[in-house]
């Protein structure tokens, strides 16, 4: 068997995923020779492959990070007034969160399409970024339940679909989120294309 | 006067400028372990690089790639004449923050 001389193809190519298309060989070049020449000869294969996923998951983190904080709030904000200011008639509130969390999932698509100019970077952001939305929605709720638990509020609770359901809804909308990721990738990869023809022009 | 920079942006344009026609991305970021922060992650190089060169400080031109890189391209970097007023900006910004005052401090009677 060959012996690897090079970080592993996937955590390659999810760096490659995430930058910056532009950048794209240069960044994954300066990682692969830092890897071989620092890296690898002083550690060894397993702790050089350690440092190469921190490396990756510090891109994927740069790069999704505030997408996820953003979906978080919004989150976070419909909880807020669901617990608070409790009505019968979600039919509003509904409205304007769905259209908040779609408007959020197609703008990281087509932010990650028009960065790097690729489809599966645009579903992957999706992806990342609600998967981070989901762990800190549902801190958000714990802290919320743990500063705020009298009988009203809890009623209040109860009233708008339980706990349980708050619990549950930032990870279901990790599927929804992924795909909204890759169709907001398709307008974000066809304007890069576009204003690179237009500035060859 | 431009925003100042931030102390990661200096070490970074710094780096840039020591290193002269051997400046990529690579050779930063081992520089700013070096004399900065040891233990620097290589995204928050290539992000501040991709950043300072938006702002226009700092310009840049891809060169061939060698075997080890895969036969990747490497990008070098060049600070601009921009570059250079912000970072003697914000050599003057701390000039001035310490200017006048004596150091190390005298401690005063009666405070604990």
């Amino acid at each position: 068997m060959t012996k690897r001389r090079g970080p592993p193809a996937w955590a390659d190519a999810l760096v490659g995923l995430m930058v910056d298309a532009d950048d794209r060989e240069n960044v994954t070049g300066d990682l692969i020779e830092e890897y071989r020449e620092s890296i690898l000869p002083a550690v060894g294969m397993t702790r050089a492959d350690l440092w190469y996923f921190r490396q990756a998951f510090g891109y994927v983190w740069d790069a999704t990070v505030l997408w996820g904080a953003l979906q978080a709030v919004a989150f976070l904000a419909r909880a807020t007034c669901d617990w608070f200011w409790p009505t019968h008639d979600f039919s509003l509130r509904a409205s304007i969160s769905t259209c908040t969390g779609v408007a959020i999932g197609l703008s990281v698509g087509l932010w990650s399409g028009w960065r790097t100019a690729s489809l599966r970077a645009g579903a992957f952001a999706g992806l990342t970024s609600s998967a981070i939305a989901a762990i800190m929605s549902i801190a958000g709720l714990a802290l919320m339940f743990a500063a705020f638990h009298d009988p009203a509020t809890r009623a209040a609770i109860d009233g708008s679909g339980g706990l349980s359901e708050c619990l549950e809804l930032p990870v279901l909308l990790i599927v929804p989120n992924t795909a909204l990721g890759l169709v907001g990738a398709v307008p974000g990869k066809l304007l890069r294309k576009r204003l690179q023809l237009r500035i060859r022009e | 006067m431009a925003a100042i920079l931030g102390a990661f942006e200096q070490a970074v344009l710094l780096a840039v400028i020591r290193l002269g026609d051997e400046a990529y991305g690579r050779a930063v970021l081992k520089d700013v372990q070096a004399r900065h922060r040891q233990g620097v992650a290589a995204g928050a190089v290539h992000s501040t690089l991709e950043r300072l060169q938006s702002k226009g400080l700092l310009s840049s031109r891809l060169g061939p790639g060698t075997v080890v890189r895969a036969g990747r391209a490497r990008r070098y970097y060049r600070v601009r004449p921009e570059g250079v007023r912000a970072l003697d900006d914000a050599r003057r910004a701390i000039d001035q923050l310490w200017r006048g005052l004596r150091w190390p401090p005298q401690h005063e009677k009666g405070f604990a």
